[in-house]
């Protein structure tokens, strides 16, 4: 007859149960759904921004642009915008006013030359023509199509494109006015535009430091738990050592180090060195405390009676036994980086203008004048908290999945 | 516990150490410095620079500047004479063909400019025919040969000219610009309607301290308040090329100060202050830079002059004060290094020219009449030797050596001599524990252990307000959350936590500066609630020092209540978390139920017994706190212009001060160090569970 049932339960494998327990925990789904829109928007960044991150074609400060939805009359039509200009009144502050039917005549009072003689209505549409762009997300498929020979396909995958998710149709070129979903700068750039383009610094470096800390606090981890004694000993003065130091302090200091025109990517690269430097000891100290509990195992034990060599032990047997939990921690620790190089952008010592990056973006924010008059420019930090409670959501989820002792079906 | 404490601190303390080396040895590394900046200031001469250089030690090796930098933390132990040099007399290029003192000339190549009408110039620049291209300017401009230029032009009488010059950069993204003005005056015995001439001096130096790029010039333009016709009539460069004196003699490694002298009575070199850079004359002895200030010295001091200074200037003055009051080192002997040419003995006449009594000696008057003269004279015995006049003696004699303004050398027979390093010395070795040296700040000009000593009492007292706010109310708010588990109250409260932890905590300052301004924009200023209207960043209101003691203690802790709000909001919500999830833990343990049993009242159970256990890993979790804290707060004190370490910390990183940045890294190591141990400590003390003699903490 068949297997009784309890058997057919008790053989799904660990991976499968995890991956039920994480699919019911609602939070860590909503993160996760969340992040992978973050990062579909990042890696189609130059689709869906409808500018590029320098283009400055308005004046600073721009509002969020209106979207109308009827027309003069009344009736329900499909959106469009004005193109709005700056009157600066009595008490010297700026307002923008939209060159609609309404305010041509104040805006050719208040303006005189610089108003716009008639009141163009930009139709706002998805898949408009836009700036020229370098498709980079499409570089890859189009390697991977002329590695697979298929040279025709490959060709038809353009270089240059100038379709863009949404923006202005109505024929505009570059005399239009730019659209701002979310405003504009101090100079003039748009801002969602540069959130989009931010993005790919602000989600990146978390991995990128991450990868680094990862091999360090796996490999030094690893080796203290394992080998125990003297060696153990010593890392771990290491490891104590290195938390136990101002992290803010050294990351200042050190970036003092750096030469002072270096390129951006240069100094991308100086962050990610600098953050994960500053952070491995947090990940080798969690490793150890697993490959010490680990060692215990009767398949280590059988592998050093077979005369395996310790170092083939930690990374064949122990380290991938590890993962579970490496994965949490290592999810838990990139918004810890992603807030760190935020940081040093925030303070101007990241990256650069004219580069974009969600802390970059902030640092304008520090004016508490601009903070009111245009509050718009704090939309990037609710990203970046987006992103880290995305990420948390996420950890929670993963840890509650991989934990053996939460059970499936109840919520804790 | 002793034991364990002494334990813990030698392993910490070296290990700050190690660290400080690691960011020394990487900083110096670098080859940024502080000076850097200070190099495009055309106010400070190369010479003094050096001399400041030499002075700080920036001439060693980096290893042994790391370590006498630890030397002066540790103990201030010094095992021979202290020498502070005056004037090295070494040439700062070092592109000169040939390093001998002394006589330089600057000279001046014209240049070719097409012989063109005038222009009309108005207010809007216009560019100068014969120098609007690029090239043309180039070859003016050409930093490699020349480090000014000048333009002789003829332009409306009594108008202000103002040359733009803008540069562009291959790799930056827009041009640069700046300006410069000069008069265009008539010329002193011409006729009246007679056209202005301006005399345009362009230091290049002083281009670049301005951001404008010399190799990359774009455009130079001209323009004017007072229209009018304009015309270029001379364009030079001024070449730095030396004249040299007669290379007879030894070609020396370093440059010296030569003096000839031909025997006539009454001849003397004189070596005096001078305050502003000079134009196309030509350099020679008498205008050589030499460090007075070393000199000056005052004898009663004016008590300092602290009103309407901020924080910085005010313990700037104060450290200045304490210097002039005889903190300094005091130097004993005026020492330089000679060489005399030829086989006979001379005797050398220094006249040292000083203020009178009583004379203040920052009034800059240069040359004034009214100057006390002190001869001194030296015996020279043919070869190299080294002189030393005593203070004391000269001071006897009448000089006023806490204002000198000049040296004279004269010798009553010829004779060629040649000088060298001019000291201040200060014999004898002392000994000072008590205040560790961590050097002097070039960009504060002040010592950096004064400086930060300010800035660390502000930083720990924002620390010890927020840790006590975030103890006060994260202990409720997590007993309220355990108590209300998964109800309403519980579920808002771990909402607004998670948030909380999430939010980066420059967005949750600004946000709450944002508020701030809007919460003064709300509020009239004369009203009840006028205690409301917080202020926007700053440790002191513009009247703090007009209040009383209540006055000023209130000013400050209004000053404090935003960047506290933000450092208890940012700490809570990771405490307050923690705070409940042990509560929760602690509600299953079997005590509760025995004691429940045992007919105990639910309030007195959950208070009482659960509270005093589940305390335990809060108090660990709160240790850790301060030292996460003291590296945290830097980010508010920015924004919120608190004047903290943090804020000083970023300053000294911007402007490569590395004196400041190693002692605020040590500083705050070592009080990171301390702030562990304690929370150790207090963990041991209140946890009869753990013991310290053991691996347990």
């Amino acid at each position: 007859m068949n297997a009784p049932p309890d058997v057919q339960r008790a053989s799904r494998s660990p991976l499968r149960l995890a991956l039920r327990k994480f699919a019911q925990h609602r939070l860590a789904i909503y993160g996760m759904i969340a992040l992978s829109g973050l990062y579909a928007l990042m890696i189609l960044a130059e689709f869906a921004a409808p500018y590029d991150f320098k283009t400055t074609r308005s004046q600073r400060f721009h509002p969020p642009s209106r979207i109308h939805w009827r027309t003069p009359q009344g009736r329900w039509t499909a959106p469009y915008a004005y193109a709005a200009f700056a009157v600066v009144d009595g008490d010297f502050r700026r307002h923008y006013v939209e060159a609609s039917p309404d305010n041509l005549a104040y805006l050719k009072k208040r303006l005189g030359g610089a108003a716009p003689d008639t009141s163009r209505a930009y139709p706002l549409r998805l898949f408009v023509r836009g700036d020229e762009y370098r498709p980079w997300f499409l570089a890859a498929p189009k390697w991977l199509l002329e590695k697979a020979r298929l040279r025709a396909l490959a060709e038809h995958v353009p270089d240059r494109c100038t379709l863009h998710l949404f923006g202005l149709g109505g024929g505009a070129g570059p005399g239009a006015p730019m659209f701002h979903l979310l405003g504009a700068d101090d100079l003039g750039r748009d801002l969602f535009s540069r959130i989009l383009y931010g993005s790919r610094v602000s989600l990146t470096i978390g991995f990128a430091a991450v990868v680094i800390t990862f091999s360090l606090g796996l490999l030094i981890g690893g080796v203290s738990g394992y080998f125990g004694g003297r060696v153990d000993i010593s890392l771990q003065r290491l490891v104590e050592a290195m938390m136990l130091l101002p992290g803010f302090y050294i990351l200042l200091a050190l970036y003092a180090a750096l030469p002072k025109d270096l390129s951006s990517t240069g100094r991308y690269f100086a962050i990610v060195l600098i953050l994960a430097c500053i952070g491995w000891a947090g990940l080798a100290r969690t490793v150890r405390g697993i490959v010490l509990s680990l060692r215990q195992n009767d398949y280590v034990l059988a592998s050093r009676a077979l005369g395996v060599r310790p170092l083939s032990i930690i990374v064949r047997h122990i380290l991938p036994n590890t993962f579970s939990y490496v994965i949490v921690a290592v999810t838990l620790a990139i918004p810890g980086y992603m807030l760190g190089e935020s940081g040093l952008s925030f303070l101007g010592l990241g990256i650069a203008e004219p580069y974009a990056s969600w802390g970059n973006m902030l640092g304008l924010t520090r004016d508490p004048y601009y903070c009111a008059n245009y509050p718009w420019i704090l939309v990037p930090g609710l990203f970046i908290l987006l992103t880290v409670v995305s990420f948390n959501l996420l950890g929670d989820g993963l840890r509650d999945a991989f934990d053996p002792k939460t059970v499936v079906g109840r919520k804790t | 516990m002793r034991t364990y404490a002494l334990r813990r601190l030698a392993i910490g303390l070296p290990l700050v150490l190690f660290m400080s080396f690691v960011v020394f040895l990487v900083m110096g590394w670098s080859g940024n410095s502080a000076f850097d900046a200070l190099a495009a200031d055309p106010s400070i001469s190369p010479q003094i620079l050096n001399l400041e250089k030499r002075n700080q030690g920036l001439h060693r090796p980096l290893v042994l500047r790391y370590l006498y930098w630890l030397r002066g933390v540790c103990f201030d132990l010094r095992l021979a004479p202290q020498r502070r040099v005056v004037a090295d007399f070494d040439m700062e290029a070092k592109d000169l063909p040939q390093r001998h003192a002394v006589a330089a000339q600057a000279v001046f190549e014209p240049f070719e400019i097409p012989a063109e009408g005038a222009i009309q110039v108005g207010a809007e620049p216009v560019a100068l025919p014969g120098l609007a291209d690029p090239a043309a300017l180039s070859r003016l401009f050409n930093a490699k040969r020349s480090d000014a230029a000048f333009l002789l032009l003829e332009g409306p009488a009594g108008a202000t000219v103002r040359v733009h010059l803008a540069s562009r950069r291959p790799e930056e993204e827009g041009a640069r610009e700046a300006a410069f003005e000069f008069p265009c005056a008539v010329p002193e015995g011409s006729a009246p309607d007679a056209p202005g001439i301006a005399r345009a001096e362009i230091f290049f130096q002083a281009v670049a301290g301005k951001g404008v790029s010399v190799g990359h010039l774009t455009s130079l333009r001209v323009s004017s308040m007072i229209e009018g016709p304009l015309r270029l009539r001379e364009a030079r460069a001024r070449v730095r090329s030396y004249a040299l004196e007669e290379k007879e003699g030894r070609r020396m490694r370093d440059a010296h100060l030569r003096l000839r002298f031909t025997g006539t009575p009454g001849e003397r070199v004189s070596l005096g202050r001078l305050d502003s850079p000079y134009v196309g004359r030509v350099l020679d002895a008498s205008e050589w830079q030499v460090d007075w200030e070393a000199f000056d010295r005052d004898r009663a001091p004016p008590p300092p002059a602290l009103e309407g200074l901020n924080e910085d200037a005010r313990a700037r003055e104060r450290d200045r004060a304490r210097q002039r009051a005889g903190d300094r080192l005091d130097f004993d002997a005026l020492e330089f290094d000679a060489h005399l040419d030829g086989n006979e003995a001379r005797t050398l006449r220094i006249t040292f020219r000083s203020l009178p009594e009583g004379r203040e000696p920052w009034r800059r008057d240069p040359a004034s009449a009214e100057t006390v003269e002190t001869p001194w004279e030296v015996a020279l015995s043919p070869g190299d030797q080294r002189c030393a006049i005593p203070l004391a003696a000269l001071a006897g004699r009448g000089a006023n050596l806490r204002a000198v303004r000049g040296l004279a050398f004269g010798c009553d027979r010829a004779c060629v001599l040649t000088l060298d390093d001019l000291r201040l010395r200060q014999s004898g070795s002392g000994f000072r524990i008590g205040r560790p040296e961590f050097g002097q700040s070039v960009n504060k000009k002040m010592g950096v252990w004064t400086y930060l000593l300010g800035k660390m009492k502000n930083t720990i007292g924002l620390n010890v307000m927020a840790i006590l706010l975030i103890w006060s109310l994260s202990i409720p708010a997590g007993v309220y959350a355990a108590a209300r588990a998964y109800r309403p109250g519980d579920k808002i409260l771990t909402l607004l936590m998670y948030l909380g932890q999430a939010v980066p905590s420059f967005f949750l300052a600004t946000l709450v500066l944002f508020g701030i301004s809007l919460l003064r924009d709300a509020i009239p200023p004369d009203g009840t609630l006028g205690f409301l209207r917080l202020p926007l960043g700053g440790r002191t209101g513009l009247d703090h020092d007009a209040l009383g003691f209540w006055g000023r203690l209130l000013d400050v802790a209004h000053h404090g209540v935003g960047p506290v709000l933000v450092m208890t909001l940012g700490g809570m919500a990771g405490l307050q978390r923690v705070m409940r999830a042990t509560m929760m833990e602690e509600k299953t343990k079997l005590y509760v139920t025995a004691a429940r049993a045992r007919g105990v009242p639910e309030r007195s159970l959950f208070f009482k017994h659960a509270l005093r256990n589940a305390i335990l890993p809060f108090i660990a979790g709160l240790g850790s706190l301060l030292p996460a804290m003291i590296g945290g707060s830097a980010f508010i004190e920015i924004i919120f212009n608190y004047p903290g370490m943090g804020r000083a910390m970023l300053e000294a990183v911007q402007n490569y001060d590395t004196n400041v940045v190693m002692a605020s890294m040590f500083l705050s190591g070592i009080l990171i160090v301390a702030g562990n141990l304690l929370a150790d400590l207090l963990l041991a003390a209140v946890d009869p569970r753990i013991s310290l003699e053991g691996r347990g903490a």
